[in-house]
């Protein structure tokens, strides 16, 4: 069950840190925008994006503040620091990496 | 690094966030999401569901994100916290389980304080594990001595291997004496070498140490004192150096004074020497200890200077009497001091480990026992979202609490029973004075509670934190299985063999001693008392003072109430005697030099020790002070030169000088004590009593007086002591009792026994402990079931001795596995018992009947409740 979070998590945060690339947005918003550019092929568990968001913001990749959502209420608004948007790069390559070589051992007959 | 540094700190800062903040930002998401429902056509209230369903557990997620602030010590905080809760809410078992780890882990830190200062610690001089002690020995024989002549102390110091080697020769029994405000006191001394302060890498506190041409006759007219000497007899007055003080053989300069609590390297703390002088050539007595200390040049590895002794020892020839050994034994001084004692030692350690594992096993009990009721508590937590690690670090956490709140007052208790333990210790240990609970006990203390917490917590913390969670939910009593029963028997069966052991250990070691005890010496040693005197040439000049001296002495202490009997003697029964090549019988040829003892006597020596004679006559009074011509010998030495004759009436020939006739024969008593208790008999060795005679010769400058008494309970010490303070104020009286005397010889079994019987019996009672404790549980657990049984007809009396069965299978398992193991682990004892095989049936059957007797108690006393349960209200109880 761990090592399948695991995987998850990383992946989460890869997403979320490219979510967050576009500008400032509050939890909400990230599930939403990441459902809908993946063409609902991906949904994002609550349980699972807080802790993420908790923890990149720990690791100083992203920083939050309170400020006023669309509905006036108010909510969490996380922005990508200097450090993270380095961090998204490294993980950018990473996956691809990562996913061609996968790619090419599937590709094995 | 940096990263992880920054991120903890971030962590923190962050952990500052306020739960609502966590709690605000989650319920904005959950209105997010149910609008976002309302707008796909849900209803607001099916809306809402939806989004908390979605969501997944709003707590679960919330502990989650509270998580991820988490430093660890937050975490450790919590656990901390919520363990002292949960031991609030059970104090019983908290107390148990307190009070069995106290008790074990004082034990271990008890006996771990004296291993540790006897056998590991280094001693206190400078770099101590190149000082050596070189022994004479015979390699034939095995026999091990400490004299060398000067020869062969020469070629020592010569050596190419040793750097630096000193002669240490104290005088226990000789003392001199300082006139000092025109009264004599009396001191005990030892001589050492210049070279003694390098040898051991030490320096004095005051003043200097001896210089070598102060080795010289003549030249030797310097002493150090020893601290404790400088602090009671000069007020420790810095101006004592340069000071001369009047000795009885000369006036002697005061030089330096040694530091406190100083080690000395060969003598057990209750002789150290008060006074030491230069050693002067050339070594006179024969019979005297001189113990040869030397330290290894550095890089010389003991090996080669075990080889160069070798070759040293072969260029003498072997006059082992004389002082030239067969050949020589080097060991570094540690060894020397603690080595007879490792094995024992090392042994007892093993036995404490067994204690503090059944301890361990105990609490490891309780915990499973407990574990199995806090199901519940433990299912909700991992519904709600505790991982298994996290549970399984929080009843970690609470073992090692327990461990540390044992350990505490384990420590506690320690220090108090350490002294009195330490007097017991067996004499020829020298570590007496560096024991003490230091920071090396505390660091292996600290070491051992954690290790106990280990063993007793890994086990309950694995079972508690695999949380089933729907069986202990739904059953609202769960009361109906018991967990990890296989596993809590298998502690009670290993619990039960480690008990045995002990008790078996224990009861062999109380058997030796009570036969120790019991061993006939020939003559009654309860009731006769002992004390030494020795007179100073300056007080008692002449033979006539001396003997004036004696007889008011002897007769002072027929006065004392209570006394029977009074008599002198050069050397006490058992104990010395002169063993001198000085006997000869006219018209044979000339006799062995260990051929007999010589004990020079008064006449009430016989009646007083309580030798009666089996022929003849004991001497009168007449006979002493003129030249003694008579003489009373033993039955064995009258069997070994006149076999079949009648010895009354032929001469001996003693000291040379006299030529005496036997006049009476008394029967044997043992001439010395059992050396170790694995010997059997005391010696009884031919003995020839000769008056007491004139106190011209310096030999009888020295008494001592023994005194029988009525009733061979009282304490005769203060009475005795206060006559010889009487008579002679400069005197150090010391007095003592046979038998205790004796005892002290038994030192090693004796401590054994005391330990052992110790640990054995706090091992049983842990032990029945454990077993009324799971009984009383089983009970409590099986209510239900047991109610069903007697609703379906079974006997009171049957229900309890299923419990009482399902308990003692498993002890009665673990006697028997205790019983093999003692058989086996017995046998390290055989070198201290005493009459008694390791093996001894008696024991080992008595000591196992006892122990399955105590756990039928244990059992049976909780079991009894199960008999008066009421079946209707035990199947209410849910």
């Amino acid at each position: 069950m761990a090592k399948k979070t695991d995987l998850m998590q990383g992946t989460l945060d890869l997403l979320i840190l490219k979510t967050l690339s576009l500008g400032p947005m509050h939890g909400w918003g990230i599930t939403q925008r990441i459902e809908q550019v993946s063409r609902q092929k991906l949904r994002i568990n609550p349980g699972s994006l807080y802790p993420s968001l908790h923890r990149l913001e720990i690791k100083g990749w992203i920083s939050s503040e309170l400020g006023a959502s669309e509905a006036n209420r108010r909510a969490r608004f996380y922005k990508l620091t200097a450090a993270g948007r380095r961090r998204l790069t490294v993980e950018t390559n990473d996956w691809e990496r990562i996913t061609e070589a996968v790619e090419l051992i599937l590709k094995m007959a | 690094m940096l990263r992880k540094v920054t991120t903890r700190i971030r962590a923190f800062i962050h952990s500052r966030n306020p739960d609502h903040e966590i709690d605000e930002e989650l319920r904005f998401h959950l209105e997010m999401q149910a609008r976002a429902n309302m707008e796909h056509g849900m209803t607001h209230p099916e809306a809402q569901r939806a989004a908390v369903i979605r969501m997944n557990g709003l707590e679960q997620v919330k502990e989650a994100v509270r998580d991820t602030h988490r430093t660890f010590f937050d975490s450790l905080a919590l656990d901390v916290r919520y363990a002292l809760r949960t031991f609030r809410r059970s104090p019983g078992f908290t107390a148990v389980a307190i009070v069995t780890l106290a008790l074990g882990i004082g034990a271990t830190t008890c006996l771990y304080s004296v291993v540790d200062a006897a056998l590991f610690r280094p001693l206190p001089y400078d770099h101590p594990d190149r000082i050596v002690r070189l022994q004479s020995w015979d390699i034939q024989t095995g026999v091990v001595g400490e004299a060398v002549t000067r020869d062969v102390f020469d070629a020592i110091q010569n050596a190419q291997t040793i750097d630096s080697a000193s002669l240490y020769v104290p005088f226990a029994i000789d003392s001199t004496v300082l006139i000092r405000h025109g009264e004599a006191e009396v001191f005990r001394t030892a001589d050492i070498s210049a070279s003694f302060f390098r040898v051991l890498g030490v320096q004095p506190l005051l003043g200097r140490p001896f210089r070598p041409e102060e080795e010289q006759p003549g030249q030797d007219g310097v002493a150090i004192l020893d601290f404790a000497t400088w602090q009671r007899s000069f007020g420790g007055d810095t101006g004592i150096i340069g000071r001369e003080l009047p000795f009885e053989d000369g006036n002697r300069t005061v030089v330096g004074v040694m530091p406190a609590g100083f080690l000395y390297p060969a003598m057990a703390a209750s002789l150290r020497p008060d006074i030491l002088f230069p050693f002067v050539a050339p070594l006179a007595r024969r019979n005297l200890s001189s113990f040869v200390v030397a330290r290894l040049r550095s890089g010389v590895p003991l090996k080669a200077a075990q080889a160069e002794a070798d070759v040293i020892a072969a260029r003498f020839p072997a006059r082992p009497l004389d002082g030239n050994p067969a050949g020589i034994r080097v060991l570094t001084l540690q060894e020397s001091l603690a080595g007879r004692l490792r094995p024992s030692l090392l042994q007892l350690l093993g036995a404490v480990a067994g204690l503090l594992l059944i301890a361990c096993l105990n609490v490891a009990n309780l915990l499973l026992a407990r574990g199995g009721a806090r199901e519940q508590e433990f299912a909700l937590r991992a519904a709600l979202g505790a991982s298994r690690p996290r549970l399984f670090r929080q009843l970690l956490t609470e073992s090692v609490l327990l461990s540390a709140a044992g350990a505490g007052p384990g420590v506690l208790l320690s220090s108090w029973i350490l002294p009195s333990l330490l007097a017991r210790l067996p004499g020829r240990f020298q570590i007496v004075p560096h024991v003490g609970i230091d920071s090396r006990v505390l660091v292996v203390v600290l070491a051992v509670t954690a290790a106990s917490s280990l063993v007793f917590g890994v086990w309950p913390a694995l079972a508690g934190s695999r949380a089933n969670l729907t069986e202990p939910l739904k059953s609202a009593g769960a009361r109906r299985y018991e967990p990890q029963r296989a596993g809590r028997s298998l502690l009670l069966v290993v619990e039960s063999a480690l008990a045995l052991v002990l008790l078996i250990g224990a009861g062999l070691m109380i058997n030796t001693v009570i036969r120790l005890e019991r061993i006939d010496y020939g003559f009654e040693t309860h009731g006769l008392w002992m004390t030494r005197v020795r007179l100073a040439e300056n007080r008692y000049p002449d033979a006539v003072r001396v003997a004036q001296f004696y007889d008011r002495l002897e007769e002072q202490l027929r006065r004392i109430p209570g006394v029977r009997d009074v008599a002198g003697a050069d050397s006490p029964p058992l104990f010395g005697g002169m063993v001198g090549g000085l006997l000869g019988i006219p018209g044979r040829p000339p006799l062995q030099p260990r051929a007999a003892n010589v004990r020079h006597v008064t006449a009430s020596y016989f009646s007083t020790v309580g030798m009666p004679f089996v022929k003849g006559r004991g001497f009168t009074d007449r006979d002493e002070l003129a030249s003694p011509s008579v003489a009373v010998i033993n039955e064995s030495m009258a069997k070994r030169f006149w076999p079949g004759q009648d010895a009354i009436g032929q001469t001996l020939l003693v000291d040379k000088k006299w030529d005496v006739q036997i006049i009476g024969i008394v029967r044997d008593v043992c001439e010395s004590p059992a050396q170790n208790a694995s010997l059997r008999l005391s010696v009884v060795e031919p003995a020839v009593y000769v008056p007491a005679g004139d106190a011209t010769d310096r030999l009888f400058r020295a008494r001592f007086f023994l005194v029988r008494t009525a009733d061979s309970d009282r304490d005769m010490s203060s009475p005795i002591a206060r006559q010889v303070e009487m008579l002679a104020p400069e005197q150090r009286v010391d007095v003592s009792e046979y038998s205790q005397n004796l005892g002290r010889g038994f030192a090693e079994p004796r401590f054994f026994a005391l330990l052992l019987g110790i640990f054995g019996g706090l091992g049983m009672t842990l032990a029945a402990v454990g077993i009324g404790g799971i009984t009383a549980y089983s009970v409590t657990r099986k209510t239900y079931e047991i109610g069903i049984r007697l609703a379906l007809g079974a006997t009171p009396r049957q229900v309890v001795s299923t419990l009482v069965l399902s308990v003692l299978i498993p002890v009665s398992a673990g006697l028997g596995l205790g019983f093999g193991a003692s058989l086996i682990l017995c046998r390290m004892l055989q070198r201290l018992l005493y009459e008694i095989t390791p093996t001894d049936p008696w024991t080992f059957v008595g000591v196992t009947m006892v122990l399955g007797l105590v756990a039928l108690i244990a059992s049976y006393v909780p079991a009894r409740r199960a008999a008066c349960i009421d079946p209707m209200i035990a199947l209410k109880t849910q």
